[in-house]
């Protein structure tokens, strides 16, 4: 059963008779969006244009992209219906099953993996897309036409899995196998480090059109003051914009239902936990012309819980963020939780609506790569709403620092006595013993030499830290270099570590060596990890950093830095398993 | 239910009480009942133990002194014979 009560319908209506006509059935997606007719009217359009019928890439690779989308999504609804369409065009149900779980084993063209797989990674890791993968399409052949078709198509994939997950749509058929999400949508919010490879965007050719001689633009500067640069890269398909105005008067400017506003929040708060910046950028702005003010928006994107919004409009963002972000978790008591603080039902459907459209919009913005209308407005690179955000203790350096930077000497040293060991023990486990001594010495004379610098923005222990640190690589940067290059070539950081050691380990592995032959065993383990996994560990299991000093220290986004300390702390039990698991040393 | 794929990108902010509550609650329940699952976090959480366990260095004999050495020589680069 669908999440939400469905409206009388007559047979004729027009979305309705156009999806039997193209698809030979109507989808249970569309009955149970009865409720709000026009979104099912703006949805129809944008179907035609971008999905239905053959233009640069055919009808058929299309459907394969969204089977291909709603694989990564493992969205069942979205798997049963573009499966049923694929094999009634005559596709193999074992092709499209390879499809689903690992397209490099279907038996297709090596151009339609390669644009399958693009479509994949821009639904899964859109922070990775770059100008590179765009310029590896037309390589392979693809114009600029038909690769702004893959993205758009992977948006409307992105929308569809939204819009099912969130009106809980009965699918129509069998699903067939639905892969794990493991590698899916949770990764997100959990963006590769790094900057997009190759040059910055728009991506894609484009035709410049004007508001005077293309209507839609004319739209778009009468409802925004501007057309925002994520439409004027597409024209080189002036329908799908055409089609995507509609949707954004009738979605977005409408005020019947759920208030413009309230729409904008949700706009902003899914694009910042997507690290959308465009996005960010953009319905700041929009919040901005709507009178809200900046330091709202700001709080809005950082953390809506402290926006001193209505409690109404905070639970309609957590419904909205749930949706976008765990789907798995999503379910009917999101619904009713949302009914029972006064939302109706066309309500909470606009607020489904809502959550796809903003889908749609980052996963196109990401694709063309579109560059922000106006100044970015924040940087954030944290995931939100985790527990236990870590707030920097006060720091007990403050005084001494004070003083060294007046030129007391004696203050100074009094700061060496109290961070020697902890430095030296991070140091020596970058550069080993031999050079140990010297980079630590290194380290502080840079410190004291740059004192007046350091402005209090982090505890003075991070500041330090983040110098030796630095001070140790820069000395050994050319094995780095190295370790690098064969890190790479053994490590996929898209792909889970795999555990192999899976036996218990013993109850107090501590008594099961003398002390100094653990230390040499832990040490050992740490000194072969690779130095970016072994430096996220290092701070984190010796130093007892917390992971936002951590981030700090290495000159990391949050999330990157976490990515690397998981890797580094699996490798390290792997490392040790050997010696403790029970089986191994013959416990058990 | 979560997958093990999921509770293994998870296990690291689990360690370190770094997640939403409903997430939380969805990885205990996981591992509840994989044995696998149990095995990796219960190792890798005793890993981490023994690295923090052990953890101390013994510090080369007057390190601190070769510091401060070297910093007032900085700050005295007319009397250091060495500079010129």
């Amino acid at each position: 059963m669908a999440f939400l009560p469905e409206a009388a319908v007559p047979e004729d209506y027009g979305p309705f008779v156009a999806f039997r006509n193209r698809l030979g059935f109507l989808p249970n997606l569309f009955r149970a969006q009865t409720l709000l007719p026009r979104a099912i009217e703006a949805e129809a359009g944008i179907a035609e244009c971008v999905l239905f019928g053959d233009k640069a890439l055919s009808r058929m690779t299309k459907e394969s992209v969204i089977l291909t989308i709603a694989g990564a999504n493992a969205t069942p609804y979205c798997l049963a219906a573009h499966r049923h369409v694929l094999l009634a065009a005559g596709r193999k149900e074992a092709d499209l099953d390879r499809m689903v779980t690992d397209v490099h084993r279907a038996a297709l063209p090596a151009n339609e993996t390669q644009l399958l797989d693009f479509c994949r990674r821009l639904a899964v890791h859109p922070r990775s897309i770059g100008s590179q993968d765009i310029q590896e399409l037309r390589d392979s052949g693809f114009s600029d036409e038909a690769i702004l078709e893959a993205i758009q198509t992977t948006a409307l994939g992105q929308f569809l899995c939204t819009l099912a997950t969130g009106v809980g749509a009965e699918p129509d058929f069998e699903t067939g196998p639905v892969p794990d999400r493991g590698n899916g949508r949770k990764e997100l919010q959990r963006p590769l480090g790094g900057k997009p490879n190759g040059g910055p965007g728009p991506y894609l050719r484009y035709v410049e059109r004007t508001e005077r001689d293309f209507p839609p633009f004319a739209f778009f500067r009468e409802s925004f003051g501007f057309v925002p640069n994520i439409f004027r890269a597409q024209t080189l398909s002036p329908d799908v914009v055409e089609a995507e105005a509609r949707v954004v008067d009738t979605v977005l400017l409408s005020e019947d239902v759920l208030r413009r506003v309230q729409k904008e929040y949700v706009l902003l708060a899914i694009s910042a936990a997507n690290l959308n910046t465009y996005c960010v950028a953009v319905h700041c702005e929009m919040l901005r012309g709507l009178g809200i003010p900046e330091e709202t928006s700001d709080q809005i994107a950082l953390d809506h819980h402290l926006a001193s919004l209505s409690e109404a409009d905070t639970a309609l963002l957590d419904f909205a963020l749930k949706l976008a972000t765990k789907p798995t978790e999503y379910g009917a008591a999101d619904v009713a939780l949302l009914r029972g603080l006064g939302f109706s039902d066309t309500q909470v459907l606009e607020a489904v609506v809502m959550t796809s459209l903003t889908q749609f919009l980052n996963t196109l913005q990401m694709g063309l790569g579109t560059i922000p209308d106006m100044e970015p407005r924040l940087v954030f690179d944290s995931p939100r709403h985790q527990a236990g955000t870590e707030s920097p203790p006060a720091d007990e350096d403050t005084e001494l620092v004070a003083r060294s930077q007046a030129g007391d000497v004696a203050a100074f040293e009094e700061l060496v006595l109290r961070h020697v060991g902890r430095i030296y023990r991070t140091v020596v486990r970058i550069v080993g013993k031999n050079d140990a001594e010297d980079e630590v010495q290194n380290a502080f004379l840079k410190a004291f030499e740059h004192i007046k610098e350091f402005r209090g923005g982090s505890r003075f222990s991070t500041w330090l830290t983040r110098i030796a640190i630095n001070e140790a690589l820069s000395r050994h940067r050319k094995s780095m270099k190295e370790e690098t290059l064969e890190e790479d070539r053994l490590v996929d950081e898209e792909q889970p570590f795999r555990p192999r050691h899976l036996h218990r380990w013993a109850e107090d592995p501590e008594l099961a060596y003398s002390r100094q032959e653990t230390r040499e065993l832990v040490d050992r383990a740490l000194m072969n990890l690779p130095t970016k996994y072994r430096l996220p560990v290092l701070l984190r299991d010796v130093e007892e950093l917390s992971s936002a000093e951590a981030a700090s220290v290495l000159g990391l986004p949050l999330a990157t830095m976490k990515t690397q300390l998981l890797r580094g702390r699996m490798m390290l039990r792997e490392a040790l398993a050997p010696h403790f698991s029970r089986q191994d040393r013959g416990i058990a | 239910m979560i997958s093990c794929n999921e509770v293994l990108a998870e296990l690291s902010d689990y360690l370190d009480n770094d997640l939403t509550p409903e997430f939380r609650k969805a990885l205990e329940a996981h591992l509840s009942h994989c044995r696998t699952c149990q095995v990796i976090y219960d190792s890798m959480h005793k890993s981490l133990r023994l690295v923090t366990e052990s953890s101390t260095f013994e510090l080369p004999e007057g390190i601190t002194q070769g510091i401060m050495t070297k910093i007032r020589a900085r700050l005295r680069p007319n009397l250091d014979p060495e500079k010129p």
